[in-house]
């Protein structure tokens, strides 16, 4: 479900709304959303009713749009954190970010997407993110879930 | 101590699930034994029995939304959180849990 070619590292952003709006354009590039300004509003109206940093350094901000083509996670790694959430003060670096649509028809995704969230409150998954440098690395550890998925044949 | 819980969050993809494993894993970590409901984007999963209600302490409810089933949980001592302590203070939601529990005896 993880596509290398949605896996950013290495990115020099300095807002929350730089962000958005950078990985937005990716996304529609790929034709992964069909609206860029729509798929931002509705990130920032899910942030404003509580910002989705989830403490170590990670956000997981998302958004569920029918300009949502199929769902998708892009992982975004910055250079340096940037501010999140002023109310907690806390800062963030690495970035999940999910799109879905009104239309669940696909449960597979879905799937992979609560098995990328519970692996997040891993702390040695965590910590292999952390360290994974290059583009290989961090592809085979999130494509690991994958694995899982296929092993208990649900996929 | 045995807890049960239903997490829930108005997209249903990320922290239901964050917030299963955070309140799983403090749990399991202090030995107790635990069974958390998510309600999220695909339906209703790893769903509580009724001897599993009847049978637990205390219920957590980390939601942000209206959940399906609140009425199961009508005779029982319940803790209500924020979905979003649930995943970033798990630890704080099992304290609040026990003392709720303590308080009641």
């Amino acid at each position: 479900m993880i596509r290398k070619d949605l896996i950013f590292l290495g990115v020099d952003l300095e807002s929350k709304d730089s962000l958005f709006e950078y990985i937005s354009k990716k996304l529609y590039e790929k034709n992964l959303i069909t609206d860029v300004n729509e798929y931002v509003k509705v990130l920032k109206i899910r942030e404003a009713e509580y910002p989705t940093s989830i403490g170590y350094e990670i956000a997981i901000p998302h958004g569920k749009s029918d300009c949502v083509v199929e769902p998708f996670i892009v992982y975004l790694k910055l250079n340096n954190p940037i501010l999140w959430d002023q109310e907690s003060n806390s800062n963030v670096n690495s970035i999940f970010m999910i799109g879905v649509n009104n239309d669940n028809g696909s449960n597979i995704h879905l799937l992979y997407l609560s098995n990328i969230a519970r692996a997040l409150m891993d702390d040695e998954f965590r910590e292999q993110l952390r360290i994974s440098e290059t583009l290989e690395d961090t592809f085979n550890l999130l494509n690991e879930i994958n694995h899982k998925l296929e092993e208990e044949k649900v996929v | 101590m045995k807890i049960v819980g239903v997490t829930a969050c108005p997209t249903g993809i990320a922290h239901t699930y964050m917030a299963q494993a955070g309140l799983e894993k403090e749990c399991k970590k202090r030995g107790f034994t635990v069974k958390i409901e998510t309600q999220g984007s695909m339906g209703s999963e790893n769903e509580l029995s009724e001897q599993e209600i009847r049978e637990a302490d205390v219920v957590i409810l980390a939601v942000d939304i209206t959940i399906e089933g609140q009425d199961r949980f009508d005779n029982k001592l319940v803790l209500e959180v924020n979905v979003g302590k649930a995943v970033t203070h798990p630890e704080q939601v099992i304290d609040q849990a026990i003392k709720l529990v303590e308080s009641n005896k």
